[in-house]
């Protein structure tokens, strides 16, 4: 006998059916001839952003939108392509939302907006820059342009990201740093953890900042950095053997167990890590 | 003398029934000493209280009959005695105390609670002072939905500046302090951008 629970079961199942083949049957595709060191931006107002490295000089972007109560529009000027989803009335954070899958030559820079996204990008050697509230955020495998995420609650994760010029700012959501080198790494979250696992790379500055949230390096033992750490209102633990500059601390500025400073290797990177009242740690891998 | 033993003897010491040791001990115990005062002051109060308002003897005789008939109390062995002729003439004395130790049980209640409630203003003044007209306005416009997490989020940026600006107060020529000031604004202004581009239409 097919209870009422049952039926309600099977109902959700074709509900979710019906709009995954309303969804794909309402798939847009762009397809943009772009040059050399193109500049793509996608504005979206809720829903995902993957985007990932074409084997042509052709940017193709699939947009999936979730109901006739938004509409995809895409331009192209030059070298500049837009896309935008632009919500109607009665629009909502479900019905308006589009899902965008994108292909991009490698040195196309990209500008990606989505509330609450998700957003990912990976192997692609322009600059990426990312925008969102809550959306999760990754990017991976990307080299040598400037890597910009600002955000207010999601998480961010950077992995395997080189000779980039990296700014992260999060309101509340944590940021994790995988491998992260480059000239310049900047992160500043207000309440958000911030993790680093990597070696500094060579002549980096880095510089981790948080209010509240807490803040940790890990370290192979092989790394070469000059480190400062501070911590106004925290503790600070550092379980990495420095030399030099740590005992030439002064009192008034670094209180002892609040901070420290020294220099691991030939200090080929500078790292300055400063929190109010999170904790820092540094740690050997 | 202990402040113990001391406040065994209140009753007759309000009566005014000293001797050396109560006196020696009020004149070493600024507390106890305090204590009398009030409850010299009540009790006087309330003798003037019951003066004006002592019930006559017939409205004493009607409770103290009806007592009886309820069985609550035993009736007078004594002719003519009556339970509230009974009563000491400190006994006004004695309400008076327990008046002035309810009284003091309230002062003290609502001292603590006043207290308790101005240190839980005074940590709590940052936060709704931090929360200006300018972002009352902007979650105005923001979707109801998203309201309460802009809210917290220009909370934590608004604590962000506040330790900032202390920091800078206490360091004024300190680069990296001003740094973090410059920081936590970028903060809020991104804050401001996020909840601007939802509330446009």
């Amino acid at each position: 006998m097919v209870t009422k629970e049952r039926i309600g079961q099977i109902a959700v199942v074709l509900a979710a059916c019906v709009t995954v083949w309303a969804a794909d049957q309402a798939k847009r595709e762009f397809k943009y001839s772009a040059g050399p060191k193109a500049r793509l931006s996608i504005l979206n107002a809720y829903g995902q952003i993957s985007v990932k490295p074409s084997t042509t000089n052709q940017v193709i972007v699939i947009a999936a939108p979730y109901s006739d109560k938004v509409q995809v529009d895409g331009t192209q000027n030059d070298n500049r392509i837009a896309l935008q989803s632009r919500l109607l009335d009665g629009a909502t954070q479900v019905t308006g939302r589009v899902d965008y899958e994108v292909e991009v030559p490698s040195d196309t820079s990209v500008t990606l907006h989505s509330f609450d996204g998700p957003i990912h990008a990976e192997q692609l050697e322009g600059d990426v820059t990312v925008e969102c509230d809550t959306a999760v955020v990754e990017l991976r495998d990307l080299a040598g342009g400037h890597v910009h995420v600002n955000t207010l609650d999601g998480p961010v994760t950077l992995t395997n990201i080189n000779n980039g010029h990296v700014e992260i700012t999060s309101v509340g959501g944590d940021v994790t740093l995988n491998s992260v080198t480059g000239p310049f790494v900047e992160v500043t979250s207000a309440k958000g953890r911030i993790n680093y696992s990597g070696d500094f790379g060579y002549t980096g500055n880095y510089k981790l900042t948080s209010h509240t949230g807490d803040i940790e390096a890990v370290v192979p033992a092989y790394a070469s950095f000059d480190v400062s750490a501070k911590s106004v209102r925290g503790d600070v633990q550092n379980d990495f053997p420095l030399t030099g500059r740590q005992q030439t601390a002064t009192p008034t500025t670094f209180e002892r167990g609040r901070s420290f400073v020294g220099t691991a290797g030939k200090a080929a990177s500078s790292v300055i890590i400063r929190t109010f009242s999170g904790k820092i740690r540094l740690k050997r891998r | 003398m202990t402040c113990i033993e001391f406040q065994d003897i209140l009753g007759d010491m309000i009566d005014g029934e000293t001797d050396a040791q109560h006196a020696a001990h009020l004149s070493s115990c600024s507390s106890c000493s305090e204590l009398v005062s009030d409850l010299r002051a009540i009790a006087s109060g309330a003798k003037l209280l019951c003066a004006d308002s002592e019930p006559s003897p017939r409205v004493w005789a009607n409770i103290q009959r009806t007592l009886e008939a309820e069985g609550i109390i035993r009736p007078a062995t004594q002719p003519g005695a009556t339970l509230f002729r009974q009563r000491r003439p400190w006994s006004s004395v004695w309400l008076a105390t327990g008046a002035a130790v309810v009284l003091l049980a309230l002062a003290a209640f609502f001292y603590t609670n006043h207290t308790t409630r101005n240190q839980q203003v005074a940590q709590t003044q940052p936060q709704s002072l931090g929360a200006s007209a300018d972002d009352m306005e902007l979650l105005s416009h923001v979707s109801p939905a998203a309201r309460a997490s802009y809210a917290d989020d220009l909370e934590t940026v608004n604590a962000f500046i506040r330790d900032a600006e202390d920091n800078v107060a206490q360091n004024p020529n300190d680069d990296e302090a001003r740094h973090f000031l410059v920081q936590a604004y970028q903060e809020r202004a991104m804050v401001y951008a996020s909840a601007m581009d939802r509330s446009m239409p």
